[in-house]
C-alpha cells in the first residue's frame, strides 16, 4: 500500500470515529442544551476534522466541518441558543459530513452546500442581531470567498429555508433563481439514507498502544525462549530441527514491530504551527520544509523525541535564524528556512533539523566550558570543533546563561539528550558560523531487538549495544597514560579516555582511584578493549573476556533497583542467566570527566536529583 | 515448593471464636533469630537462581536474578542486620529465595532454609511501641515481637526496610 493510501485509511478511521463521536455528544447535547463539556468537545472534534479533511485535500469536509465548528464556538460562547430547529440542522449536518466521510471510499457525490449554507446563515442572522445598531441591508448568502458556489448554493438552501425557523428566512433574500428541484431531492436523500440506515464497520481497528506493547513484550520473551531451546539442545539434533520455529518467531516479531510503525508525518504536519508560533514571537520570517515525510519510525520512540523535536526547532527559529534586517545585511534572503528531515538508514531513522541561521561559534563554546569547570584548559585544547560541540549536551553546560544569548542554543540541550539516551538514540551537532546548523537524530526505528556484543568481566556477562560500540581492540600497558584520575590512549590518532571497567563500578562505592587496574597490570600483559563513543566523546572500556555479538531483548530495571546508572536494562540469556546491558552514556560521562581532570566522578554524579 | 504447616494447637484453637482475630505468618530464620512475614507479602519461595551481581548497590544487594520470567533483585538480610555470626563459616549464600511483593516492587530475601507458615493469635503480637530500641528509625521496620511458646518471632514490615535512607542512599542512580 502507498503512503497516500495509508494517509486515507488512517483519515478515515479517524473521521468516522469523529463523526461518531459527534453523533453520540450532540444527542447527550440535546436532552442537557447546557452541557459545556459535550459543547467543547463537539468544538474541538469538528476543529480537528477540518484540520485532518484540510491537510488530506478533502476540501467538502473540510468546509462544512469548519462552519459546524463556527456554529459551536458562538454557542461557546454563548453567543447563539440552542434551539430544537438548530439541533436539526446539526444533526444534518452530521449525518452529511458522515456521508461525505463514507463517499471518499465510495467516491458518491454528496451535496452539503444546503446544510452548510443554512447553518451559515443563522451565523449571520446571530452576528447581525448583535449588531443591531448598524442594520446592514442584507448580503448575499454565500461567502464572499467562495463565490463560485452560489448557483449550486441557492439551490439547495431554498427548499430547506421553508421548512426551517423564521430567523432563518427572515435573513435571506428572496431566492435570487428559482430552486431547481431535483438536486435538491438527491442533496437532502443522500444523507439521510446513510445516517438512518446503514451501519458502518471502518476497515482499521483501533487498538491502545498498552496492548502492543504488551504483544511485543511477549514476543521478545518467545524469542528469549526460542534461544534457550536452541542453546540446550544445540548438537543435540540436527541443526535444521529448530529452523522453522526460528524463522516463524523472527517473522511474528517483524509483523508486531511493524504494526507499531507510524509515518513520521504525522509529527512533522504539526510543526508548521509550532515554527509559525515562535517566529511570530521572535520577529522573524521562517518557513518549515519537510523531507522524508513518509518514513517509518515505532510510535513509542516518536512520541518519546516528540517534545525534543518541538524544542530543537523552537532553538532553530529562536536561537538560529536571524531577524530578517540581520539576514538582509549577512545577503540571506529574509525568509530563513527550517527544515525538518526523516530517512532510514539500516537499523535507525535518522531525523536532522537543519537551519539557514548564524551557526554557532565553537571557541564561545571552549570558552564557557573552561570557565565552567568541565574541562581544563589544557584538555580543551586538543579538542577537535566536533568534540567541542558536544558540551552543549552537558548537564552543567546547559544552564550556561551567557552563551545561549550570544551564540544560540542551550537551554534545555541535555534534557533533549536525556530524552534520546532513554531509547538508544544519539544526537550530533555540525555547525558552519554563518551559514548555519544541523542537529542530527539517531534513533532506532524499534524498540524491540537490540544488537549487543557480549562481554564478560569478573565472571559476570554484560551487554553493551552495538549502536554505542566503535571497535574492539588490543592494548598493552605502554599504550596507556596516565591522565587527571584517569587514563587516556590514542586510537587511530585520536585520543581516547580509557577506564577499567571493574574500577569505574567500585569507584562509585568506594571512591577509588580509577587508577588501580593500570597499576596492577603486568607490562606486557594484553588487554581487551571496547571502544565506545557517545556524544562525540570516545572512551575504551578494559573487560575480561570478549564474547560473541548477540540481538537481546532488553528489559527495563525493576524496583528497587532501577536507579542504578551504569546500567540501563537486563537480558535474559539461552541459559536462564540475567545479563545487565551497559548503558553507555552514563559510563562515558563519567569516565571522560575522570579523564578530563574534573575531580571525583563520584561527586559529580552524586550532584544528581534522585528520587526513590 | 511446599510450606510446611506448624500446627500450633492450643493457640489457634483456644483463640479461634475468641475476639482476637489470627494471623497466618511465614517464619524464617536469619542469623539465630526467627523472623516473620504476614502472609500475604509472601509470592513464594524457590529455590536461588543464579544471582547477577549489580554494580553499584550495596554488598547485601546480592545482585538480580532470573525469577519467572521476572527480573528480581535478590537482598541479603544477614548481612544488612549483621546478624550473621562470626562463629559463620565463609558466608554461604542462602539456599532458598522468599519472593516479597507490594505493588511499589518485588524482592528476594535470602534464607538458609524451608520457611514455615504460623498461624497466630493478634493477641500474641505485642506492638512495637512497647520496645525499645536503639535508633528511632528501626522501630520503623519493627512491627513486633511474637512470643508463642519459648519461640520469639520478629515480626517485620520488609518494604519499610527497603525504605530504609542507607539503602535508598546506596541503590540511588
Amino acid at each position: 500500500m502507498n503512503s497516500e493510501e495509508e494517509y486515507k485509511e488512517i483519515f478515515l478511521a479517524e473521521a468516522l470515529e469523529n463523526h461518531e463521536e459527534m453523533n453520540r455528544l450532540l444527542t447527550t447535547l440535546e436532552k442537557e442544551s447546557d452541557n459545556r463539556q459535550a459543547t467543547d468537545a463537539i468544538f474541538r472534534i469538528t476543529h480537528t476534522l477540518k484540520g485532518n479533511a484540510a491537510g488530506m485535500g478533502f476540501e467538502d469536509i473540510a468546509r462544512l466541518a469548519h462552519v459546524v465548528e463556527d456554529v459551536f464556538g458562538e454557542i461557546r460562547s454563548g453567543q447563539l441558543a440552542l434551539s430544537a430547529v438548530l439541533f436539526t440542522d446539526l444533526f444534518k449536518a452530521t449525518d452529511t459530513l458522515g456521508a461525505l466521510i463514507q463517499a471518499l471510499k465510495t467516491g458518491k457525490v454528496i451535496r452539503y452546500q444546503g446544510i452548510k449554507t443554512k447553518l451559515e446563515v443563522t451565523l449571520r442572522n446571530q452576528r447581525q442581531e448583535r449588531q443591531a445598531v448598524n442594520p446592514t441591508p442584507t448580503e448575499p448568502v454565500s461567502p464572499v470567498s467562495e463565490p463560485v458556489e452560489a448557483p449550486i448554493l441557492s439551490r439547495g438552501s431554498a427548499p430547506l429555508e421553508a421548512a426551517a425557523e423564521p430567523v432563518a428566512t427572515a435573513a435571506l433574500p428572496p431566492a435570487p433563481s428559482e430552486p431547481v428541484a431535483p438536486p435538491s431531492e438527491s442533496d437532502q436523500a443522500a444523507p439521510e439514507s446513510v445516517g438512518e440506515n446503514q451501519l458502518i464497520f471502518s476497515d482499521l481497528v483501533q487498538v491502545p498502544v498498552r496492548k502492543l506493547d504488551l504483544l511485543l513484550n511477549l514476543v521478545g520473551e518467545l524469542t528469549i525462549e526460542r534461544d534457550r531451546l536452541m542453546a540446550v539442545n544445540a548438537g543435540r539434533h540436527n541443526s535444521n530441527e529448530y529452523n522453522r520455529l526460528s524463522r516463524i518467531s523472527s517473522d511474528l516479531q517483524y509483523s508486531v514491530m511493524d504494526v507499531r510503525l507510524v509515518q513520521v508525518g504525522f509529527l512533522f504536519n504539526k510543526f508548521h504551527r509550532v515554527v509559525r508560533d515562535a517566529a511570530t514571537q521572535e520577529g522573524k520570517r521562517v518557513s518549515l520544509r519537510l523531507e522524508g515525510t513518509d518514513t517509518e519510525i515505532d510510535r513509542n520512540v516518536l512520541k518519546t523525541i516528540s517534545d525534543s523535536l518541538i524544542h530543537l526547532i523552537r532553538n532553530a527559529v529562536g536561537h538560529g535564524v536571524e531577524t530578517p534586517a540581520q539576514r538582509r545585511q549577512s545577503a540571506k534572503p529574509e525568509i530563513g528556512v527550517v527544515t525538518l528531515k526523516a530517512r532510514s538508514e539500516s537499523d535507525e531513522v535518522v531525523i536532522e533539523i537543519e537551519d539557514d541561521g548564524q551557526g554557532i561559534d565553537c571557541q564561545l563554546i571552549r570558552r564557557k566550558a573552561i570557565e565552567k569547570g568541565l574541562v581544563t584548559a589544557e584538555m580543551a585544547d586538543l579538542m577537535g570543533e566536533k568534540e567541542l560541540l558536544g558540551f552543549i549536551f552537558e548537564p552543567g553546560f546547559s544552564s550556561a546563561e551567557q552563551v545561549t544569548a550570544i551564540s544560540g542554543r542551550g537551554v534545555g540541550m541535555d534534557v533533549v539528550k536525556k530524552a534520546l539516551d532513554s531509547i538508544g538514540g544519539t544526537i550530533g551537532m555540525r555547525t558552519c558560523v554563518g551559514k548555519g546548523t544541523t542537529i542530527r537524530l539517531s534513533l532506532p526505528s524499534s524498540l524491540a531487538v537490540k544488537a549487543t556484543l557480549l562481554f564478560e568481566l569478573q565472571d559476570t556477562k554484560y551487554a553493551i549495544p552495538l549502536h554505542y560500540t566503535q571497535a574492539v581492540v588490543s592494548l598493552r600497558k605502554k599504550d596507556l597514560h596516565k591522565v587527571g584520575n584517569g587514563l587516556v590512549a590514542t586510537h587511530l590518532d585520536k585520543m581516547m579516555a580509557v577506564v577499567f571497567l571493574k574500577d569505574l563500578f567500585e569507584a562509585e562505592e568506594t571512591g577509588a582511584s580509577l587508577h588501580r587496574g593500570y597499576n596492577a597490570l603486568e607490562a606486557n600483559q594484553q588487554l581487551f578493549i571496547v571502544i565506545v563513543s557517545y556524544n562525540e566523546r570516545t572512551v575504551g572500556l578494559v573487560v575480561d573476556k570478549l564474547l560473541q555479538q548477540k540481538e537481546i531483548v532488553e528489559k527495563p530495571l525493576m524496583k528497587p533497583v532501577d536507579h542504578v546508572r551504569f546500567i540501563s536494562g537486563v537480558t535474559i540469556l539461552g541459559n536462564g542467566h540475567v545479563c545487565l546491558v551497559l548503558h553507555v552514556p552514563a559510563i562515558v560521562q563519567t569516565a571522560f570527566r575522570a579523564a578530563m581532570g574534573v575531580a571525583n566522578p563520584g561527586l559529580v554524579t552524586g550532584k544528581e536529583v534522585v528520587r526513590w | 515448593m511446599a510450606i510446611h504447616e506448624e500446627t500450633l494447637a492450643p493457640v489457634s484453637v483456644a483463640e479461634a471464636g475468641s475476639k482476637y482475630h489470627r494471623r497466618q505468618l511465614i517464619v524464617f530464620k536469619q542469623g539465630q533469630e526467627e523472623y516473620g512475614l504476614t502472609i500475604d507479602q509472601i509470592k513464594e519461595v524457590v529455590i536461588t537462581p543464579p544471582i547477577t551481581r549489580m554494580p553499584q548497590t550495596p554488598s547485601f544487594v546480592k545482585g538480580v536474578a532470573n525469577i519467572r520470567g521476572n527480573i528480581i533483585a535478590i537482598i541479603d538480610l544477614e548481612e544488612k542486620f549483621g546478624l550473621r555470626s562470626p562463629s559463620d563459616e565463609a558466608p554461604s549464600v542462602g539456599h532458598y529465595t522468599l519472593v516479597v511483593e507490594s505493588e511499589e516492587f518485588k524482592i528476594g530475601i535470602l534464607v538458609k532454609e524451608v520457611p514455615n507458615t504460623l498461624t497466630v493469635s493478634e493477641a500474641d503480637i505485642e506492638e512495637s511501641t512497647n520496645l525499645v530500641l536503639e535508633g528511632a528509625a528501626e522501630g520503623n521496620y519493627l512491627k513486633g515481637i511474637v512470643k508463642v511458646k519459648d519461640r520469639l518471632i520478629i515480626l517485620m514490615d520488609i518494604f519499610q526496610v527497603m525504605r530504609q535512607p542507607d539503602i535508598r542512599l546506596a541503590l540511588k542512580k
